[in-house]
């Protein structure tokens, strides 16, 4: 029987980094990509992170329709995030 | 927490919709609702039961994401746990998102409580493909872990067994915690030094240098005032290493990272669940507003088939039963006390006693879209359309609900976790006029417009929208200066609705209802009784007539007759009063009906000038009692109640004017 993975990792990684950084508003729906950074305030940086948003965590994209609100899934639990949010979420592909 | 007897206090812990309602019930016997909305519990709960001879105190702090200030939860539970210092906290973790539950665990490893950790929905979690092996996550945390199923009552003595006995044995309690990233460990090294001597007594100078990286609002004004002018020190530590605070975050998952590297693993691919399924349709951009839209409609339609003739059944069977037999029971009394046991009195029960009908339904259909996992779905969908209220959609639920009735939509602003924007949808929230206010202009307009009734109706609702709008973005930019708020929600798993944790939420919010807003409205009453009566010992002849009479000439300049005046002022009362008030002063009777009355006595212009007022007049007082009882200042309360008054005399003076200035309908 195939393993199931282990978990995946939650630091940063310096070769990822390196990659080009797309807003998470940008990623259509069914894609998964690795967060990276954040733009806005502490405040906000606290809130998503606390929420599950980390450098290096996997993000799926389930409902993405350019305009409105996002559905993410992150470490296990769906996300409603709104548009001005996401814009301020940066990831890269995998 | 108490040395002389064996008492010991456990707090429970854990983020939202983890099951930590159910411990608790299942532990106490249940004195506490389930949710699953976050953020529910806002105030701790406390329970007793007896274990191997211990007495042990139970408390259910809110379930928060972190501990940050972001939150009135946050800071309830942060402030208990700093404050109070339970003997050990139960923390409840979510099995099918442990990393993100762990978070919260990182930021509790720095207080001075020791943690026992209970992972809850195991096989939730295998049914997903997620393994977590607790024995694995103990050795890396050095903290018991405790597989737990809350829903089966399994586990839980074992989880309590192992609280205790970290309470017993304290020097067991060498967990790993989690550290700022090592670039910065000198830099908060530097800050504690400084801050050292100044921390109030139970709170660690780690955490609080911590918090202070973080640019939490509460404890750096905390630190401002206790440093004095040592303050700059910091401050400009912390305006040099400003990126500190990522390296804070940073560093808790770092060590989130090591502590399950083993511990869980995760299939590759996340499954299609039923909840997923059922997202696809219920956050859809066209059918997502379709079922919202039925969803609506039943909850309106049950609460006025049902709630309204109940309503009037009381109202006829029980209040204007009991006023008469007061009346003719105490009849050698003085008339007064008679009256104001049956005006007064009677009626301020009544107002109570008539809206208990309406809330408990409203109240059942919020229990049901809350623990169903609905409501999230429905402020996903609403988010756009909240934005020209400078609000999110979080707020959607109070203000549709406000059409209903203003009481439990104030009362549901609770929702909104961030406390100035909730103060924003509590405030707003009355703008959408309930449904007894919309029926006086649906039963006026035909009298007064004949068959251009619909448009006028139309134009006096887009009113109130109007206002909502304006004083959204004014509020908006008064309390937050324009800043953004937050939308980030959970949308936790579909449920079926437990029928008991419904009954018990339903029974809470009556009895929180009864307890914030009953004596208001009680006193309140009186008031407007003893306003009615005085001293002519009736209301065509009470002060409240007298003074509308006085004041004619200046309400004549708004187009207010004295008599509508007076029925503005009793609708605080009961929205639906206007009508009947309106009837007494225009003598409505054996001779005249209110639409022969209202026809012959009041000029189109005068008319709609009045309806504007009445749908943005002061809201009944019910409501104010229960703004009052939301945002817990008078003062806010009283500046509402005087906006709304401006606002409502302003706009009908402004149409009677203009109506007077074209000459229309007068």
């Amino acid at each position: 029987m195939e393993k199931p993975s282990r978990s995946q990792s939650l630091s940063p990684n310096n070769e990822d980094q390196k990659k080009p950084q797309i807003p998470l508003g940008d990623i259509p729906a069914g894609q998964t990509v690795i967060v990276s950074q954040f733009t806005g305030g502490k405040e906000f940086i606290n809130r998503i992170a606390s929420m599950g948003f980390a450098s290096g965590v996997l993000v799926t994209v389930l409902q993405n329709r350019g305009h409105g609100p996002m559905i993410v899934s992150i470490l296990g639990s769906h996300l409603a995030l709104g548009r001005h949010e996401v814009e301020l979420i940066q990831v890269h592909t995998q | 927490m108490n040395d002389q007897n064996p008492t010991l206090t456990i707090a429970l812990a854990g983020q939202p919709n983890v099951g930590k309602s159910t411990v608790y019930n299942l532990l106490t016997g249940g004195s506490q609702y389930v949710s699953n909305w976050p953020g529910k519990t806002s105030e701790c709960q406390t329970g007793c039961f007896e274990f191997q001879g211990e007495t042990i105190h139970l408390v259910d702090l809110p379930g928060t994401y972190s501990l940050s200030a972001s939150s009135i939860e946050e800071q309830i539970a942060r402030e208990f746990i700093i404050e109070k210092q339970p003997d050990v906290l139960l923390v409840i973790l979510d099995a099918v998102n442990l990393e993100r539950n762990l978070y919260l665990v990182s930021e509790l490893l720095n207080l001075p409580v020791p943690l026992v950790l209970a992972i809850n929905r195991n096989d939730l979690a295998e049914s997903q493909g997620i393994h977590i092996e607790p024995k694995v996550l103990e050795a890396a945390i050095r903290v018991p872990v405790i597989s737990l199923a809350a829903q089966h009552g399994e586990s839980i003595q074992d989880a309590i067994q192992a609280a205790v006995q970290i309470v017993h044995h304290p020097e067991n309690w060498q967990p790993d915690r989690p550290t700022i990233r090592p670039d910065h460990q000198i830099v908060l090294q530097a800050v504690e030094q400084i801050i050292h001597n100044q921390v109030p007594a139970s709170y660690p100078p780690d955490w609080i240098a911590i918090k202070l990286f973080e640019g939490d609002q509460v404890i750096t004004e905390m630190m401002k005032e206790k440093l004095g002018s040592n303050w700059q020190q910091v401050h400009n530590i912390l305006v040099q290493h400003d990126d500190a605070f990522l390296a804070v975050v940073g560093g808790r998952y770092d060590w989130i990272g090591r502590m399950v590297r083993a511990a869980i693993a995760r299939p590759k691919l996340g499954k299609v669940t039923i909840t997923d399924k059922i997202d696809r349709l219920t956050t859809h951009s066209v059918w997502g507003i379709l079922i919202l839209i039925a969803v609506m409609a039943a909850l309106f339609g049950l609460t006025f088939s049902i709630g309204i003739p109940v309503q009037n059944w009381l109202e006829k069977n029980v209040i204007q039963t009991a006023a008469a037999w007061v009346s003719t029971t105490f009849v050698d009394s003085p008339h007064w006390i008679v009256s104001l046991v049956a005006n007064g009195l009677i009626s301020g029960v009544g107002t109570v006693l008539t809206l208990l009908p309406i809330l408990i339904l409203f109240f059942i259909g919020m229990g049901l879209l809350e623990d169903s996992g609905y409501m999230a779905r429905a402020a996903f969908v609403m988010d756009r359309w909240m934005h020209p209220f400078g609000l999110h959609g979080k707020s959607f639920l109070p203000l549709s609900f406000s059409v209903g009735c203003n009481v439990p939509a104030v009362m549901e602003s609770r929702i909104i976790e961030e406390p100035k924007a909730r103060l924003i949808t509590v405030l707003l929230t009355p703008f959408i006029p309930c449904f007894p206010r919309l029926s006086v202009v649906v039963i006026l307009a035909p009298i007064l417009f004949g068959k251009h009734a619909f448009l006028y109706s139309l134009l006096l609702f887009s009113i109130p929208i109007l206002f909502l709008v304006l004083y959204g973005k004014i509020f908006h930019e008064l309390f937050q200066g324009g800043k953004h708020n937050i939308f980030i929600m959970e949308l936790p798993l579909y449920q079926a609705p437990q029928a008991k944790a419904i009954v018990k939420s339903v029974g809470f919010r009556i009895i929180d209802f009864l307890k914030g807003a009953g004596s208001i409205i009680l006193v309140v009453s009186v008031g407007l009784w003893a306003l009615s009566y005085f001293p002519g010992g009736n209301i065509e002849s009470s002060y409240l007539s007298i003074w509308g009479q006085r004041l004619d000439p200046v309400s004549k300049v708004i187009g207010l007759d004295w008599r509508m005046a007076v029925a503005l002022f009793t609708s605080m009362l009961r929205s639906e009063n206007t009508l009947s008030t309106l009837s007494v002063l225009y003598g409505v009777g054996s001779q005249l009906t209110l639409t022969e009355a209202v026809a012959g006595q009041v000029v189109p212009a005068a008319g709609l000038a009045f309806l504007a007022m009445q749908i943005l007049f002061i809201p009944c007082i019910a409501t104010v009692a229960a703004i009052r009882s939301e945002s817990k200042s008078w003062g806010w309360t009283m500046a509402y109640v005087g906006l709304r008054l401006v606002t409502s005399l302003g706009v009908g003076t402004l149409i009677y004017q203009a109506c007077r200035l074209f000459q229309w309908g007068v």
